[in-house]
């Protein structure tokens, strides 16, 4: 007896391993539902964060948002632009089940922060171009440049470099958790050291010249670096959870 | 002189190439996992302690020794190598040697976008992954396919006519290397998949012909068997993959396929010889960084990440990760082993740890299989735009190159059944095999079943690992 079980329960698993799958998909015919749910893009977050719902069914996603740009839904690769302050609709027939980033692309220009954001702040697309944000003086030997992240700025990474150098870049991911600290990096061996750090808004990072190489921070992709701006501008702001029915 | 500036050039050219820009690992495609729900985490861990204490009462009552099914369906000979047999092989090698190269190529001339290059997915999602699943299957169907060695053993025999290359080369293996030439390539592979600019085709390509080079090198120096059994990483990590196949493959001392034969799943894991103690550094190495690979997609994690990254870098966190995981298995292997020795009071600890280190590898192929199941039905579709413009030049030779992926194609409830049978398969299969290899080390049944019992434990505690990163990727926070 002990013999059969030895060599059948290999078998026998396998079994109900395809009885279990097949037993399964049976469920998958359950006929096409219709939902709609209401999101709003305010300050760069999607409310509410995470959309669920199930596989198998139309989906209408009516979309409000307090700023111009795209919503783009990884996966299913469907966009959409939305225009501030209008209602867009978006369609979707979900046919696959899983948790899918939803990423918006901001067309709107830093200028506009100051005027359109009292509670919290974004960076848009221009932010993390070219001496947007900051920009030092040329830093001889032991000299240091600060900037202080605001305290109102949401997630996003902040993109710097040497304009000395250009190949000298580094990246500061800004995260809204943990305390308000001073961050330094140093320049040494002819790199940033750390050359990507978390922060939370309100910190300080300083950069300390430890070379004798002249250097200058400045905000930003270096010149002519095209390739960098859509990695950076798309900022994922929530996710789509499709659940199996 | 010369030499000194060529090596400072190369070195430096190596350093900008190696330097991660940006990290992707697997990562040119988006993983789209739902994680497995409580309920079937805690379905699949009480399962194992179930199918656990079962096995241990099926071996109890047990008085001989397991008897293996060693049939062998077919076999091939001389005598069964006719003409359809030699053009299927001879198409088969070609075609093998041909997707090497196009890779290597398409790295150098193609499009620096790993998606539009064919290199990339082929040799992470479709090779790596893929034949990472297919081989536990299978078998060790490497030993055929590997194009560097048919490379090696068409240039001895048809161009250098030494066809004893092959077998001998121009100086003994030597003992002091053992398997370290292994263990330092799997390091240094498991670092640039994880931390390293991984899925750059330019840099996968220089990787590959300096992988080439090197290879045909110490083949040339120490013969191609020697090396493939001893010292060439991917040969070797296949064999021990491919000893849980269902075909056992044969090759003579010419590397010609003398023999497949069809087997018992699993039981050629305990067919593999007793390793030295630095081939169990090796096999846990290989466990801790499969491990890695899913534990890296976290909440965990990422909290560690958020706590190192600031003060030591991205690169140098994930690099400790690497070399932390395995330590923390070697660890716990070794603390299981010496209790082992000390309550059976037979064999010493590195006697037990040799004879019981293939008894974790079904728990990882499993995870393996279970953790990358999604992925290679999802974002192995990648290769089908790549086949017809596998530069990125525009081309569209098949017609598919604007094909889209079809995310739908396994659902996440069929996707978490599978993860959760497929690991605690793993997990039966495993205490089989240790013990089948109690068995043979210990001289009683009754104090080989006393052997059982830590790395019972051992197990359990590494299938609920594989459950527990399974029902963690980072998506679900």
């Amino acid at each position: 007896m002990s013999s059969i079980i030895k060599n059948k329960l290999p078998i026998i698993i396998l079994l109900l391993t395809f009885i279990s799958c097949a037993s399964d998909n049976s469920l998958n015919k359950i006929s096409e539902q219709e939902s709609s749910i209401n999101i709003e893009i305010r300050n760069m977050q999607l409310i509410p964060e995470n959309i669920k719902t199930v596989e198998k069914s139309q989906l209408t996603i009516n979309i409000k948002s307090d700023t111009n740009g795209s919503i783009h839904f990884h996966g299913y690769d469907l966009e959409s632009i939305v225009n501030k302050d209008e209602l867009s609709v978006l369609k979707m027939n979900l046919s696959a089940t899983g948790s899918f980033p939803v990423a918006f692309h901001s067309s709107e220009s830093s200028s506009k922060h100051d005027t359109h954001y009292s509670d919290s702040i974004n960076l848009s697309a221009d932010d993390n171009e070219h001496g947007q944000l900051f920009e030092s003086e040329i830093l001889m030997s032991s000299q240091t440049y600060s900037y202080k992240i605001p305290a109102n700025l949401s997630a996003q990474t902040i993109l710097f470099h040497d304009h000395m150098s250009h190949d000298l870049t580094g990246e500061i991911m800004v995260i809204n958790k943990g305390n308000i600290s001073e961050i330094k990096i140093y320049f040494e061996n002819n790199t940033f050291s750390p050359s990507k750090i978390i922060a939370s808004p309100g910190s300080t990072v300083t950069w300390v010249n430890k070379s004798q190489e002249q250097i200058k921070i400045v905000s930003g992709a270096p010149p002519g670096i095209e390739n960098n701006k859509h990695v950076h501008d798309e900022i994922i702001i929530g996710k789509l959870i499709v659940n199996p029915r | 002189m010369n030499k000194l500036i060529f090596s400072i050039v190369i070195t430096l050219i190596t350093a900008w190439v190696f330097i991660p820009k940006k990290i992707y690992a697997h990562g040119f495609g988006e993983r789209y996992d739902l994680p497995i729900p409580l309920s079937f985490f805690l379905i699949g861990g009480s399962l194992t302690i179930i199918f656990s204490f079962l096995l241990l009462l099926v071996f109890l009552n047990q008085k001989h020794q397991l008897r293996l099914n060693k049939s062998y369906i077919f076999r091939i000979d001389k005598r069964s190598q006719n003409y359809l047999f030699l053009f299927t092989r001879n198409i088969v090698i070609f075609f093998s040697v041909f997707l090497f190269i196009l890779s290597i190529v398409s790295g150098y001339i193609g499009s620096n976008n790993p998606i539009d290059n064919f290199s990339s997915p082929f040799i992470w999602i479709i090779w790596w992954v893929g034949f990472g699943i297919i081989t536990p299957i299978l078998g060790d169907f490497w030993k055929i396919l590997n194009p560097i060695k048919i490379i090696y053993v068409f240039i001895v025999t048809n161009i250098l006519n030494k066809p004893k290359l092959i077998n001998k080369g121009r100086y003994e293996y030597p003992k002091s290397l053992d398997v370290w030439p292994i263990i330092i390539s799997f390091i240094l592979f498991a670092w640039f998949e994880n931390v390293g600019n991984g899925s750059n085709p330019l840099t996968l390509s220089i990787i590959m012909t300096s992988y080439t080079v090197l290879s045909l090198l110490f083949m040339y120096l120490f013969g191609a068997k020697q090396w493939l059994e001893k010292g060439d990483v991917f040969s070797v990590y296949y064999h021990i993959m491919g000893s849980f196949g269902i075909f056992k493959i044969t090759q003579n001392d010419n590397l010609k396929t003398t023999k497949v034969k069809l087997r018992f799943p699993v039981i050629g894991l305990t067919e593999l010889k007793t390793p030295t103690i630095l081939f169990v550094i090796f096999h846990v190495i290989l466990l801790g960084t499969i491990s890695f690979d899913g534990l890296s997609e976290t909440r965990l994690w990422t909290n560690i990440e958020i706590l190192l990254i600031p003060s030591i870098g991205k690169a140098l966190t994930e690099t400790l990760g690497i070399f932390f995981v395995p330590s923390l298995f070697f660890v716990l292997l070794w603390i299981v082993c010496k209790t082992v020795s000390i309550i059976t009071k037979e064999k010493s600890t590195e006697t037990i740890m040799t004879s019981f280190v293939f008894s974790l590898t079904p728990i990882a192929i499993a995870y393996h299989i279970a953790h990358y199941l999604s992925y290679i039905l999802i974002t192995g579709q990648l290769i089908i735009p790549v086949i017809s413009d596998p530069f990125g030049y525009g081309w569209n030779i098949f017609g598919t190159s604007n094909y889209t992926l079809n995310i739908g194609i396994i659902n996440a409830k069929n996707a978490w059944y599978s993860s959760v049978i497929i690991i605690i398969l793993g997990h039966i299969f495993s205490v089989i095999i240790s013990h089948v290899n109690a068995l043979k080390v210990f001289s009683e049944t009754s104090i080989a079943i006393k052997s059982q019992i830590p790395i019972l434990i051992l197990m359990i505690f590494y299938t609920a690992l594989s459950l527990w990163i399974i029902a963690q990727p980072i998506v679900n926070h």
